[in-house]
């Protein structure tokens, strides 16, 4: 009969055994409502949503509806909170479902407020980031709807529900405080960058939430179900019968926290203010380190902090105004072997730009008639110098000379030859249509060109001493004096900036301009790109106002040009004495053969430089009266530490020490890995410790484990070690917790492990330990331990590689 | 291990904290670490307050509980301090006196501030007895959980859980008048049941009956009669507190409970005799009433059972060799006559046997 009939009772079903015969039934505490649990555990999220999100808008000084915002964060966060009261996970997931559906009506409805108010928020960020960066202007988004007040509060509050949803699944589950504060505080970065602090009421509000999930996370006690009794019975093994939950220590810790924190905020506020506190630090890293990128990303977006053309140093082809970023790779694009006689850096020259376009430097032969190639070449290449020095190296000049460079390309672009200033080719009418690039008429890529150069080690005095009105402008092309009209108004108020006027000569024309770029344009690696649609020149000497050697040259060229000196832009390579001093010494080159007549150093010795791609450069040629085409160099010094870059091998220095050989810092990017040295240490010291602790709590475990298993009393060690062998059952498979009496748990390793003789028998022997008081008799007692060492030897055996690594870690 | 994963969890936290400080030169994160480098100091030292000032009371019903029946252990954590604690440990030990039987375990309990927390042990007894409760100590956790600090205590309560005999009325009466009857047979025979063994002082929790008040009056303090608790007009009942491993003490004090529940009830004085553990002899109690009984009762499950051979009918037949006729309680043999014997569960019998 299936009806009616009643199901035997157990007598002790979910009873705890306290000792025998000693039954505790479910125990019973006053913990509060599940209802006010919900809403003490919803005012953690609260805070910490209202704090992250109100003290972001706080810093930038906007107003909003602050009843509606805090209003609908409450309401939010106890809805999301009482989901956990539901009784079942389904009626969760629904509420979530439900929320879903509200939430996309919702910004569908007041999509357009959302909108204006994050056009607000931009603003406002951008608005106050042009006063910090000292911008010239900055995008501004047209709003929509012009209720500051309202917009910004809806948005705010669509941001909080994402944060809300969130920010509850962690506190109810994991109560993390790691993903608490990467989830709240990142916000508030935007505004500390520009040192605006938040207002001290959001100040307490975060600070509680994140004491608040620190202590509950630290005691335990936050997750629980709406079907949780008062107290988790953990079971015999723990010996612990542990309370869920408490809205009375909630509330009181919450009470506590805002006290203590109201009052700290207040105390500290007055005794350290933030002036005193920034005044503090005497430099300011990060800021120096990130402001020109960050500045960049403000002004442009994120289009500014990408390269619309590779450049990883190395030649650009005139290109300007691409690259946001120079990250050179140091690897050597050129190998040059010659005999140093100078202090001055060599240049090696690669391109020569004409007309200044489009936001480029246009080859010189661009507008070369067919035929003419080679005339041009050997202007470009100065061959007229050239010759002149050559005649008074022949004559004995007292500061002649005539040198011998090899350069191998190994990783240089092969469109371009690299040669020395007064090089003298042997045949000039191979080099030919430089317009197209073409790889057949430069350096090929493993490839060694020898050049036989004069190299001019001293500068007559007069030489640049000239008027600019009186050179003989008949001898160069006239769009070296080219300045194209978009240019012509920046550059004469730069000319009158930089207070250059018709009466100084060359030189001081020369010197006044890199003067003045050294003391007011800082040189930078990051310049960022320049905006589409605006002039690279003009936008370098009005707006951006740093830069790297294409942004100096290109602006020193049209300002030579506009004070009517003959000027031309020029890229290639440049390194200085002290590069070839570190490089390697050629014993198998002799001396003579590279080098004769006057040198400044002295005899010496040849070289092999490493010419890497950092190396490449952009500078200007003039043209000097008397003489002809001459290096001018405007690019200022770099304040920047260009070191090794690369992130493993700045990694591995980072780890072996704070500072390199050279007490250089080391850098990864623009970071200063050498500050951070101890971090290293720290890090190091810490999950040392925490491996020597897990080992010792392992070993501890072990030794624990088998005093139980080996004291004298022989039945409590047959008793241990068959809970012993329980555990490792369980810790391989799970479902052994299914098995509820003694002779279930022996069935289960009977079918899993090994065959269990007289498994009654043997059941009835371990109920007898582990129940009776009585004496054991000892053959009873070695039976149960023959039993139990063969079960052990089985589960080793049988289980898999991964639960033998679980068995040994226990 | 969980304090440690406590400290660097805490350690990290500062660590991010200064770092973002340092870094942003963040006025917001100097705050947060000013609280976060005084809240350690913050919680030591509340749970130090709290360990000078919590008290813990304890209670469990004053009057014998039935076996079976379900009972309240009742803690009261009284902590008038400010500072709440979220774990607070109790070690408990809960014993059976009578058994011996005992277990350990923790409870683990909130502690608010300038409150009293409240909890509820319902237990039921499954065997008769002492049930004993004792806290040994109370472990306080601090709110970071980086401080513990173990606060001795050696608060003790009991409570007595008595058998529920069922109701065997009819069978105890003809019992009694059986035995009596051959008493009187004993009696006719020139054997004297009635003998006063000496005079002694009172000693308070004697029965008034007892009292030779000629001789108080005389002596000016109160004098007893001792007297061999041998009474040709009572019944003397044994009953074996020797218990096994099937936990036939259990039966055996049912049966006696039914059976002196049904001379009482009935007004059949008897004595019962029974080995005292603590007191290492026999012990006699002359029960007269219920009130009698029901002390008899608490004064033998404040003793101990033992476990072994039987001691009560060895030791009565010594201190009484002159012959007669006792119930005799305890586990039976198998081979009971039904005529003299009373049947309890699990093979206990009340027998009346003769010597």
């Amino acid at each position: 009969m299936l009806f009616g009939k009643k199901k035997k009772e157990e007598p002790h079903k979910g009873d705890v055994l306290l000792a025998q015969g000693i039954y505790l039934r479910q125990p019973v505490m006053d913990n509060g409502h599940l209802v006010f649990n919900c809403f003490l555990r919803s005012l953690i999220v609260f805070l910490l949503v209202f704090g992250s999100i109100g003290g972001f808008l706080s810093a930038l000084d906007i107003s909003y509806n602050y009843l509606l915002v805090i209003v609908l964060y409450l309401v939010l966060s106890m809805y999301f909170s009482f989901l956990y009261a539901a009784p079942k996970f389904l009626y969760r997931d629904l509420g979530y479902i439900l929320f879903f559906a509200v939430f996309l009506g919702a910004i569908y409805m007041f999509r357009l407020y959302a909108n204006s108010g994050f056009y607000v928020i931009i603003n406002a960020v951008l608005s106050r980031a042009q006063a910090y960066f000292d911008l010239a202007g900055v995008r501004e988004y047209e709003v929509q709807i012009n209720n500051e007040y309202l917009t910004v509060a809806v948005v705010s509050i669509f941001v909080g529900m994402v944060m809300i949803i969130i920010l509850n699944i962690w506190i109810y589950s994991t109560m993390s405080i790691i993903w608490t504060v990467l989830l709240t505080f990142p916000l508030q970065f935007i505004p500390l960058y520009m040192k605006l602090n938040p207002d001290a009421i959001y100040i307490i509000a975060l600070s509680i939430g994140y004491l608040a999930v620190i202590i509950f996370k630290a005691n335990g006690h936050y997750l629980a179900f709406a079907w949780d009794d008062p107290f988790h019975v953990r079971g015999l093994k723990k010996d612990r019968i542990t309370y869920t939950q408490d809205a009375g220590i909630f509330r009181q810790i919450l009470l506590s926290l805002l006290v203590m924190l109201f009052c700290l905020v207040i105390v500290v506020q007055a005794v350290f203010p933030v002036r005193a506190f920034e005044g503090s630090f005497k430099n300011d890293r990060l800021r120096e380190k990130t402001s020109d990128t960050i500045a960049n990303f403000v002004l442009l977006g994120f289009a500014g902090m990408f390269n619309r053309y590779p450049s990883t140093g190395g030649m650009s082809g005139g290109q300007l105004g691409g690259i946001s970023n120079v990250r050179p790779d140091y690897q050597p694009d050129l190998i040059v072997s010659y005999t140093p006689y100078s202090n001055e850096a060599i240049y090696l020259k690669g391109y020569t730009g004409g007309a200044y376009g489009d936001n480029c430097w246009e080859s010189i032969y661009q507008e070369t008639e067919a035929g003419s190639e080679t005339e041009v070449f050997e202007e470009e290449s100065l061959r007229k110098e050239g010759l002149t020095l050559q005649r008074e190296m022949v004559s004995g000049g007292d500061y002649s000379a005539y040198g011998v460079m090899d350069v191998r390309n190994v990783g240089a672009d092969p469109a371009y030859l690299y040669y020395p200033y007064y090089t003298l080719f042997d045949d000039y009418s191979i080099y030919t249509n430089h317009s197209l690039m073409s790889s057949a008429q430069g350096l090929g890529y493993q490839k060694e060109n020898k050049y036989s150069y004069y190299p001019k080690v001293v500068w007559e005095e007069e030489l640049g001493e000239t008027l600019p009105e009186q050179i003989d402008t008949t001898q160069v092309d006239e769009v070296y004096l080219q300045v194209p009209d978009k240019n012509k108004q920046v550059i004469e108020e730069e000319c009158a900036k930089i207070g250059l006027n018709s009466e100084m000569t060359e030189n001081e024309i020369v010197e006044k301009v890199r003067d003045y770029f050294a003391d007011n344009i800082p040189y930078t690696l990051n310049p960022g790109s320049t905006p589409r649609g605006e002039d690279f020149v003009n936008y370098f000497l009005t707006r951006n106002r740093k830069g790297y050697c294409a942004h100096f040259a290109s602006a020193a060229t049209l300002l030579f040009r506009e004070m009517g000196i003959p000027a031309r832009y020029i890229e290639g390579y440049a390194f200085s004495l002290e590069t070839a001093l570190a490089s390697d010494e050629n014993t198998q080159k002799e001396y003579e053969e590279y080098y004769r007549g006057y040198s400044a150093l002295g005899r010496s010795t040849v070289l092999d430089v490493e010419v890497t791609d950092a190396m490449a450069h952009a500078w200007v040629e003039i043209y000097v009266e008397g003489f002809g085409w001459k290096v001018v160099e405007v690019t200022p010094g770099s304040a920047e530490v260009s070191d090794e870059d690369d992130f493993w091998s700045a990694f591995t220095e980072f780890l072996n020490g704070a500072a390199n050989s050279d007490g250089n810092n080391i850098n990864l990017g623009d970071l200063n890995l050498s500050q951070f040295s101890w971090l290293v240490d720290v890090v190091l010291a810490v999950i040392g410790f925490i491996v020597f602790i897990y080992i010792i709590r392992m070993v501890v475990r072990k030794a624990v484990r088998f005093a139980r298993c080996h004291q004298k009393d022989r039945k409590e060690a047959v008793i241990a070690r068959y809970a012993d062998v329980c555990d490792r059952i369980r810790l391989c498979d799970k479902g052994f917790d299914a098995c509820r009496s003694h002779s279930e748990q022996m069935l289960y390793m009977s079918a899993r492990y090994c065959a269990i003789d007289n498994r009654d028998k043997l059941c009835e022997y371990l109920e007898t330990v582990s129940f009776s008081p009585a004496e054991v008799p000892e053959e009873v007692l070695q039976t149960l331990s023959d039993m139990i060492v063969r079960v052990r030897k089985a589960i080793w055996k049988k289980e898999t590689w991964r639960n033998r690594i679980k068995l040994c870690k226990r | 291990m969980k304090r440690i994963r406590n400290i660097i969890r805490y350690v990290v936290i500062v660590i991010l904290d200064v770092f973002i400080m340092y870094v942003f030169h963040s006025y917001i994160n100097l705050l947060l670490l000013v609280g976060l480098l005084l809240f350690p100091f913050y919680s030591v030292y509340g749970l130090h307050k709290v360990s000078q000032e919590i008290k813990l009371d304890l209670f469990v019903p004053e009057e014998p509980m039935g076996k079976g029946e379900e009972f309240q252990v009742r803690f009261l954590l009284h902590n008038p301090t400010v500072f709440p604690l979220v774990n607070v440990t109790l070690s408990l030990e809960i014993e059976n006196g009578f058994y011996g039987s005992e277990g350990a375990h923790f409870l683990n309990l909130p502690l608010r501030a300038r409150k009293d927390t409240r909890a509820f042990y319902p237990v039921v007894m499954d065997y008769c007895g002492r049930f004993e409760i004792r806290v040994r100590n109370i472990r306080l956790t601090d709110l970071l959980g980086i401080y513990e600090k173990v606060i001795p205590m050696e608060t003790e309560r009991e409570c007595l859980i008595f058998p529920l005999g069922s109701e065997r009325g009819q069978e105890a009466g003809q019992m009694y008048r059986r035995s009596v009857t051959e008493a009187m047979e004993s009696r006719e025979k020139g054997y004297d049941f009635s003998e006063v063994s000496g005079i002694r002082e009172y000693i308070p929790g004697d029965k008034l009956q007892n009292i030779h008040w000629k001789l108080s009056v005389k002596k000016d303090e109160l004098m007893v009669k001792e007297r061999i608790s041998v009474s040709a007009m009572q019944l003397n009942v044994l009953v074996e507190l020797c218990n096994d491993d099937q936990m036939r003490l259990e039966s055996v004090l049912e049966l006696a409970d039914s059976v002196t529940k049904a001379f009482v009830s009935q007004n059949l004085p008897f004595t019962v005799f029974y080995y005292s553990v603590n007191q290492g002899s026999l012990r006699d109690c002359y029960i007269g009433n219920e009130i009698e009984r029901v002390q008899w009762m608490e004064m033998l499950l404040y003793d101990r059972c033992y476990m072994g051979d039987g001691r009560v009918e060895e030791l009565f037949l010594q201190q009484n060799p002159s012959g007669g006729t006792y119930l005799y309680i305890g586990a039976g043999l198998g081979n009971e006559d039904a005529e003299n014997t009373i049947f309890g569960e699990m093979g206990a019998v009340a027998q009346l046997r003769s010597y």
